[in-house]
This record gives structure tokens, sequence and C-alpha cells, in this order.
């Protein structure tokens, strides 16, 4: 039996590199140093499909993984409910259309938005590419079929208004989504109103040569989809929410360099929606329509995430005159939004151009 | 002479007292539970600080109620005409498939299995290609209410007309009624009750059948009304149309059991 020698070096060592260990810890945010990752439940906005996929593209890349999180992302039933899921604390972070984080604020079940996903929510009127409707204007005298529940609604005297046509002179004809898409589908109307980046894979998928006049292109700002959690979250954990919208926006940016290989990891995550007839030419087309959305130049001058205060102001504006009632009370821009997660996950001049080159095909979808 | 009425102390007072009490007790309670629940949501709503977003107060509703009473009336009109179409439609057409199946054995074996085959379809899922075979307009939502609601009629129709007691057909033969008579006379009366139980349902289940049809596709309306309520997130708009929705399904309930209560006097006085 041999018998412990305690030298001075022998006692001093290991405590070294405990202490060293210990001030690392400390120095460096404490989540990526997690054994055990910290699971979040995260919820999108609707069913996994192109305009949100990239929240696979982070799962299957282990993004959040890297940052100590173990991320389950449950489908969506709207953006309404999901903002709404986020508001009352059933997820921790949430993914919803901007104008539904917006709305719900207002009405007093608080949500704040961390990162821009999408600079436009592809908020639109869709036209058969062989029909009457060449222009806003042109939608007079036409039958226009709606959604009563679909966020573009509210706006269309806001669309019109800026196009320059009375609303009151389209025949407006309100129906169920899945309606809603097969009459123009028909023809049985001349025009509906949705948003591009969801209705555009179905008819590129099933032949359906259509188009998208968007509210953007007559200077309607509708920003798409934000990643949003609890204020008090933000105030209690700003590690966890700077980890979250990290690996999101490194997902989204790895999305919009390589959308194939996105898709690959989609698809090998969500396997049921290759069993779909056209699945994989939805998602190819829904995947390009986000990146279009998503490149928008703010991004290469303060990275991916970021929300343009005032354009994000305008739109709570409009949300204010459209859609709430006259004695809702409008939140302050503080309490909507906060860009001190966005920013971190950048993007050169080079990649910026090569995301462009890869939604290049998809802007005949949307005019 | 002069009326003594009992003693509240008396054995007849007693039972006097116990009579009102039965009387008024189908009254009374359900007006006290209503009242204690909506005390109890009240308090639950304010003092655990719920957003009214997400459940407003009955205070909330009452008030939003009596703000948009003019405009829930308004969109009670279209409801509860396509709701009487769709009744009437499903009242003749059941009653119509109950005889067919009633007097022609051949008929009643090919229709009924499948009958109860597309009863067991889920029919809310066919409410959308009723949009889409008839259009956009009131005749789609007719259609789908009628289809729905058609068949408690055709089922409790044939049941009270194949429950007719046999001894008086009998009767009726012996003294050389047509059949048309025996069914007039004798089939029809018997089955009342089993016809009116199977319009009362259909009468609840055209409005819920008009309710779908209007978020499938429609311009007015209180399915309409909670659909843009529920999108813009009020709440208590929401609960307001549901409350009208409820009076207006209890009022067209009452009219099946008043008009009940009128044809059972009249075939009682024959």
């Amino acid at each position: 039996m041999t018998r412990r020698q305690y030298s001075r070096r022998r006692v001093l060592g290991p405590a070294g590199v405990t202490l060293a260990g210990l001030a690392g810890g400390l120095a460096r945010p404490r989540l990526v140093f997690a054994q055990n990752k910290t699971p979040i439940k995260f919820t999108l906005p609707w069913v996994p499909e192109g305009s949100d996929l990239f929240a696979f593209t982070a799962k299957g890349m282990g993004l959040w993984d890297k940052h100590g999180l173990d991320v389950s992302v449950a489908r969506g039933t709207g953006s309404v409910a999901a903002a709404e899921a986020t508001g009352t604390g059933r997820f921790d972070f949430g993914m919803a259309a901007a104008p539904a984080a917006i709305l719900q604020n207002i009405k007093g079940l608080p949500v704040v938005a961390l990162a821009a996903c999408q600079y436009d929510g592809t908020m639109g009127i869709g036209v058969r590419n062989d029909g009457p409707i060449k222009n806003p204007s042109d939608l007079v005298g036409h039958k226009l079929a709606t959604t009563v529940t679909s966020g573009e609604h509210p706006l269309l005297p806001a669309y019109a208004a800026k196009a320059g046509f009375d609303l009151s002179n389209v025949t407006v004809v309100q129906t169920e989504p899945n309606v809603r898409n097969r009459l123009l589908g028909e023809g049985n109307v001349d025009a509906i109103s949705g948003f591009a980046v969801s209705i555009m894979p179905i008819y590129a998928a099933t032949g359906v040569k259509a188009h998208f006049l968007l509210f953007s292109t007559v200077g309607l700002v509708n920003y798409g989809y934000v990643l949003l959690t609890k204020p008090d979250r933000v105030a209690s954990a700003p590690q966890l929410c700077a980890a979250f919208v990290d690996g999101m926006l490194e997902g989204l940016k790895a999305t919009m360099l390589d959308p194939a290989e996105a898709m690959r990891l989609f698809f090998q995550q969500v396997p049921e929606m290759a069993l779909a007839a056209q699945a994989k030419e939805q998602i190819r087309v829904g995947t390009g329509i986000m990146v279009y959305a998503a490149t928008n130049p703010v991004i290469k001058a303060n990275g991916l995430g970021w929300i343009d205060s005032n354009a994000y102001e305008t739109q709570t504006d409009l949300i204010m005159r459209y859609v709430a009632k006259p004695d809702d009370k409008r939140p302050t821009m503080d309490s909507l939004m906060t860009n001190r997660f966005a920013g971190s996950v950048k993007i050169s001049a080079a990649e910026f151009d090569e995301a462009q080159k890869n939604s290049e095909a998809f802007r005949t979808f949307v005019t | 002479m002069s009326l003594e009425l009992p003693a509240a102390g008396s054995p007849r007072g007693v039972l006097a007292i116990g009579r009102s009490v039965r009387r008024v007790r189908p009254i009374i309670l359900p007006i006290v539970t209503l009242t204690a629940v909506l005390l109890l949501w009240q308090l639950a709503a304010v003092r655990l600080h719920i957003p009214s977003v997400l459940l407003p107060t009955p205070s909330d509703i009452a008030q939003e109620m009596w703000h948009a009473l003019p405009l829930l009336v308004d969109q009670a009109v279209p409801t509860a005409l396509d709701t009487l179409l769709a009744f009437a439609a499903a009242a003749v057409l059941g009653i119509g498939l109950a005889i067919v199946i009633t007097y022609s054995r051949p008929l009643r074996d090919t229709l009924y299995p499948n009958l109860v085959f597309f009863q067991l379809v889920p029919k809310v899922a066919l409410a959308p290609l009723f949009v889409i075979w008839l259009g956009y307009g009131s005749p789609a939502r007719v259609a789908f209410a009628a289809f729905i609601s058609f068949f408690p009629v055709v089922i409790s129709a044939a049941l009270g007309f194949a429950g007719t007691d046999p001894a008086v057909l009998r009767l009726c033969r012996s003294l050389t009624a047509s059949e048309w008579r025996s069914f007039l006379l004798v089939r029809f009366p018997f089955a009342l009750p089993a016809i009116f139980s199977g319009f009362k349902v259909a009468m609840t289940m055209a409005v819920v059948g008009v309710i779908i049809g209007e978020f499938i596709s429609s311009q007015a309306g209180l399915g309409h009304y909670i659909l843009r309520a529920g999108s813009r997130l009020e709440t208590a708009d929401v609960f307001a149309a549901l409350v009208a929705l409820s009076v207006l399904g209890v009022a067209l309930y009452g009219a099946v059991a008043l008009a009940e209560l009128g044809v059972r006097r009249a075939y009682g006085r024959r």
C-alpha cells in the first residue's frame, strides 16, 4: 500500500484548474457550458411549410444545441393562436405574423418581438396570370374572395386607399381559406386576398398559373413572421432569449444560403410532409418566397433579425386604424419590440447577393 | 261564506307550499345555477386578473351586448331565415322519405343502410364542398344545414309510422278505409310525438349547420360576426354573439315545441 504524499503542487494544481474553470464559466454565457441542455417549448405559427422551414434547419443542424438549448418545435394553428399561446406562457417562444403580435399587445396580452424573420409578410391580391386583373385598380367591378380571419382582410381598405381604387365597387366574398383558394383556381372569382408565401406554393404545385400583387408594392408596410416571447422572460432570462434568437437566425441564414440543404433537413424531420403529392414543389416554392421576403437590405446593414422601428411603428398605426377598436390603447414601441437580441448573426454582401440569387426564380410569383 | 286559506303550519298548508315549490323549481333552479356560475366567473376573472382577450367577464359581455344589440339583431336575421328554410327543407324531405320507407319494403331495404352510412360521415368535412357545388350564397348554407338536420326527422318519423298500433290499422282495413285515410287519420297522429322529437333535434342541428355554413362562406349572419370578432381578438364580442345565437336557438326550438302543442291539440279534438 502506497502512502499518498500531499505536496504544494499536488494540492494547488487541481485547485487552480477548478478556479480557472469557474472563472471561465462566469465570463461566458452560462448556457454554453451547461451539461444538461435547457428545454425550450417553441410554437410555429402554422403547419410546417416553406415559410417556417428555417426552424427545422436550426434544429436539424444542431444550432440550438450549440447554444445549450433543447428546443421542441410544435406546429401552430394560426398566428393569432401562436401569439396567444406565447403570451399566456404555454410556449416559451413563438413565431407569428407581426400584425397578430401587435394586435395582441393592443388587447392587453403582451408579447415582445425579439427578431424579424421576414420583412414582407407577402400580404396581397392573388390573381390568375390569364385573368382580367393586371393592376390593383382592375379589381373594380370584379369578384374578390377573402377570408375574414386572415391577417390581410382588415387591411383591404388601406390597400384600396393606397392603390387608389374604391373597395365598395369590388364584390367581396367571404369564404374559408381552402374554398377561397379553390375559387380562384377554378375561375369562380377574379381575385383572392391572402399571403403569397402560403398560397402560391399550392398553386405552383397544382399547376394554377397565378401571381400576387403585394400590398408592399403600394407602400403598405407588412412585416412577416417575428419571434416572440413574454416581456418578463426578456427581463429575467436575457441569455436564454439571446441563445434562442441566435440559433433561429443562424438557421434562417443557412436556409437563405442553401435552400436545398434546408429542404433535405426539413424532410428528414417531417417525413410525413414528403408523403403528400406535390409536397416537394410546395416546400420549394414556399421556401423560395420566404427567402425573398427575408432578404431585405436592413439585414445587410444591421444583421439578421433587426427590426426597423419606423416600419414597425407604421405597421402599428395601420393596426390601430383598421383593426383595433376606437377605445383601444396604443402600446408603446418599447413594449412591442426590441433589437436587443437581433443583429449578432451577420450576413456579408456576398452572402446577401447569394440569398437574392436563390430567391430570384420566385419573384415572378410576387409582383 | 268566506274562503278559508290553510294555515302555514297545518298539514294542508305544508302540502300546498310543497306543491308550489315543485311548480316553480324547474324555473328557479336553472336561474339560480346560471346566476351562481356567472358570479363565480366574474369573481374569478377579476381576482385572477385574466386578460379580457382570453376570458372577458360576464359584465364585459353584457356591456358589449348592449352596445352591439342593433348589430346583433341585424346579423341574427339572415341566420334565422337560413335556419328556417333549412328546417323546412329537412322536415319535408325527412317526412317524405320516412313515408316511402314505411310503405315500401324494397325501398326501405335499399335506403335505410345508406342513410345510416351517410349519418356516420363527418359532415362538417363536406361543408366546403357545398360552397364549391352551389356557390357562396345562401343556397349552399341552407342545403348543408338541411343535409345535416334531415336525418333525425327521417329516423324519428319512420319509427313513429312503424310504431302505429297494428290493431287500429287492422280495424281501418276491416272498415275498408283507404291507405291514404288510414295514414292521415291513424298513422300520422300516432307518429306525432316521434315526428316532433325529430323536429326538435333537427331545428338545433339546422342552427348549427347554418353557423358552420356561415363560417365557410357568408357576407352576414351571426357566424360571420363571430369569425370577424374572433379575428380581431374581440373576445367579448364573440361571447355576445354566442349569447345571441343561443337566444335564437332557444326561440326556434320553442317555436317547434309550441307547434307540437298546437298540432297535438288539433288532432286531440277530432
